[in-house]
């Protein structure tokens, strides 16, 4: 009986084709140029009469860099470098008998101009199918403050990704001199935030997505500028006192649809609370519209604040308790909107694009404050 | 309720609302894909025309990807399924089948990419879903007796030895002899 | 007002996380949406942030000129002296 032949080797497919990610690929790189003009008034501000309001009147232009770049195909890289260059960052005010105008800075330039620097990196780590683990890092500096923050996060997907759960937990140190009243320098302060968030995403239906969020942020040590003032009834200005402790707690929700004739709609609720008193709620809501090649953006947003505790427009000057007159922590309620366009441009045939985009918005507070940006960028993506 | 059973309460529904009951995992042949019935299933091709798999694979080793435009990890494999299809000696083909996408989207996509291996479109899952493979990319390697002898997700080293294999028993079995006295090399 | 079975009156902050676990129990009826069924989800539009750089540059505007923030991934504060 004749035996069976042996069975044939497997045809090898010469040459071997590649069927591994590529080792080190850039996903995208981006430009972006914001300039923020701000104008109004806030009793914090020794720009003014003693007795305040002072000028809040600022500019501020921001140039953005990212690059995100993937290792392999579990590791992914992003890296932000920003710098403000920001206009009156500091009172520049008349107390003292000097003439209006003269520059008494309590730090030595930033009433004229300041420039802030900052770079963020995070990387992701595809632990899993289904985990991502991450660090992020960045440090900032300006005159007269430095700021480190390293932070981790994960992500555990559930039922094939409908699910999400994410968790980051951050630190931040900033350090700074301080300085009193009549710009004289004192030594270094410290003020500490440490942040941890709770999130969930979850696929509803083939075009909608509803997302959750809690988020914890504790501060201690000094939590103000310490050339912040306040108004006293007797005609001076007195230094800004703020408990050193601040637990803040912020809850929010936010529902994405698609909508048949190529658009998508964003909805936003938060909700806010802190140990100094204030409660916030804010809504945001945005609609996207593609055209051909073209996204339109429209955005509103509208965000009601009470006052902190110990917020007040003048102050007793033999008075020992908290006070503070920054019109950031007062109440008072904040529209803003916005519109935006993007133009994306395929170019060559491996999938890569690059896209322009402007973004305008107008935010205007309650309390005689108002901020006008314009946004540009430029990218390339794969 | 104290606010930590709460927020305790809140995640644990959160996590147990949505099991995975129903979803197949990758790798795990669907009952009955040793069938031909799932190469019967109408399709489309890129020029509208209806067309079937079992016309398209004619009895030959093939390696069938389901695959979407907008999939990213779809998009960086489409280059290696390119060139594993000019690579193929004899009677294999690599066919790519766009699932949920309609036809002149893919085509316009398949044709800035200068995609040259088969494309067909699924457009209303039915395919996909006689597959009961929920996920893209999947990778399917049928030998030359139409059965599916591998399942997974991305292109991958064994997908490609799965094809080698089936190729090599095409070979020995003289299918591939006899697609080509049939015309469909 | 409506008082838990201790006598005490429900805080805010569990009134709003009752909400969630009702959101919750009802989403935990939702269909799965098979991963080759998310065209429109993975479309960039869909994206909750939108643009990383720009979402960054209107968190700054934001907690920088008003007492709220977080919610959103993000420290409430600190980074930086405008805050």
């Amino acid at each position: 009986m004749l035996e069976a032949p042996p069975p044939a080797p497997p045809r090898p497919i010469d040459p071997p084709v590649t069927v591994y990610a590529p080792a080190y690929q850039i996903q995208l790189i981006a430009l972006r140029f914001t300039y923020f003009d701000q104008d109004g008034l806030g009793y914090q501000s020794a720009a003014g009469p003693a007795s305040g309001p002072g000028s809040e009147r600022t500019t501020i232009a921001q140039p953005q860099n990212e690059v995100v770049a993937t290792v392999g195909d579990r590791l992914t890289e992003r890296i932000v470098t920003s710098v403000d260059v920001i206009t009156a960052a500091s009172p520049n005010h008349k107390l003292y008998g000097l003439p209006v105008g003269t520059p008494v800075d309590v730090i030595s330039s930033p009433s004229r101009i300041n420039e802030a620097e900052q770079i963020d990196s995070d990387t992701t780590y595809a632990w899993s199918r289904t985990i991502n683990v991450g660090l992020h890092a960045d440090y900032h500096l300006e005159e007269p403050l430095e700021s480190w923050g390293l932070g981790m996060f994960a992500t555990r997907a559930f039922a094939d990704d409908n699910t999400v759960l994410a968790a980051s937990l951050y630190q931040v140190v900033d350090w700074f001199d301080s300085f009193n009243l009549d710009g004289k320098r004192y030594g270094r302060d410290v003020r500490t935030t440490t942040n941890l968030n709770l999130g969930v995403t979850q696929l509803l239906t083939p075009t909608t997505i509803v997302l959750g969020s809690y988020g914890f942020t504790t501060q201690g040590g000094t939590l103000t500028n310490t050339w912040n003032s306040v108004p006293l009834s007797d005609g001076t200005r007195g230094t800004e006192l703020v408990p050193r402790r601040r637990d803040r707690h912020a809850l929010s929700g936010r529902l994405v649809q698609w909508l048949p004739w190529q658009g998508a709609l964003r909805l936003g609720y938060r909700f806010y609370a802190d140990s100094w008193g204030s409660v916030a709620h804010t809504v945001e809501a945005n609609l996207s519209q593609r055209v051909g090649r073209l996204t339109l953006d429209l955005g509103a947003r509208t965000h009601w604040q009470s006052a902190v505790d110990f917020f007040g427009i003048v102050f007793d000057p033999a008075g020992t308790g908290f006070r503070t007159a920054d019109s950031d922590l007062a109440a008072f309620t904040a529209h803003a909107v916005s519109a935006g366009a993007r133009w994306d441009q395929p170019i060559g045939h491996r999938g890569h694009q690059i896209y322009f985009a402007l973004t305008g918005e107008r935010y205007v507070r309650s309390n005689d404050l108002h901020v006008d940006f314009v946004s540009g960028a430029v990218g390339w993506q794969q | 309720m104290s606010r930590r059973r709460l927020v305790v309460a809140t995640f644990a529904v959160a996590l147990a609302g949505c099991g995975n009951a129903g979803l197949r995992a990758a790798g795990t042949p669907a009952p009955g894909a040793s069938e031909s019935g799932w190469q019967q299933i109408p399709l489309a091709d890129l020029d509208s025309r209806p067309i079937t798999l079992a016309k398209l694979l004619a009895g030959r080793p093939a390696l069938v990807n389901l695959w979407a435009p907008w999939c990213e990890r779809c998009k960086t494999e489409l280059p290696d399924l390119d060139r594993l299809s000019r690579r193929l000696e004899g009677c294999g083909v690599i066919v790519g089948v766009a699932v949920g996408e309609d036809v002149p989207h893919t085509a316009a996509f398949v044709h800035q990419r200068g995609l040259v291996y088969p494309q067909v479109v699924d457009e209303g899952f039915h395919l996909a879903d006689a597959l009961r493979q929920s996920r893209v990319p999947t990778t399917l390697v049928v030998d030359g007796e139409g059965a599916i002898v591998h399942v997974g997700s991305a292109l991958d080293p064994a997908a490609v030895g799965a094809l080698e294999a089936a190729l090599s028993r095409a070979d020995a079995d003289g299918h591939c002899r006899a697609s080509r006295l049939s015309g469909a090399t | 007002m409506k008082r838990t079975w201790t006598g005490e009156s429900p805080s805010t902050l569990t009134r709003l996380l009752t909400a969630l676990l009702v959101t919750a129990l009802l989403a935990s009826g939702c269909a799965l949406v098979p991963q080759n069924r998310r065209k429109h989800l993975a479309d960039p539009m869909m994206s909750a942030d939108g643009d990383l750089l720009l979402t960054a540059g209107r968190r700054k505007l934001y907690t920088s000129r008003e007492s709220a923030g977080g919610g959103d991934a993000a420290p409430a504060g600190g980074g930086c002296g405008c805050q």
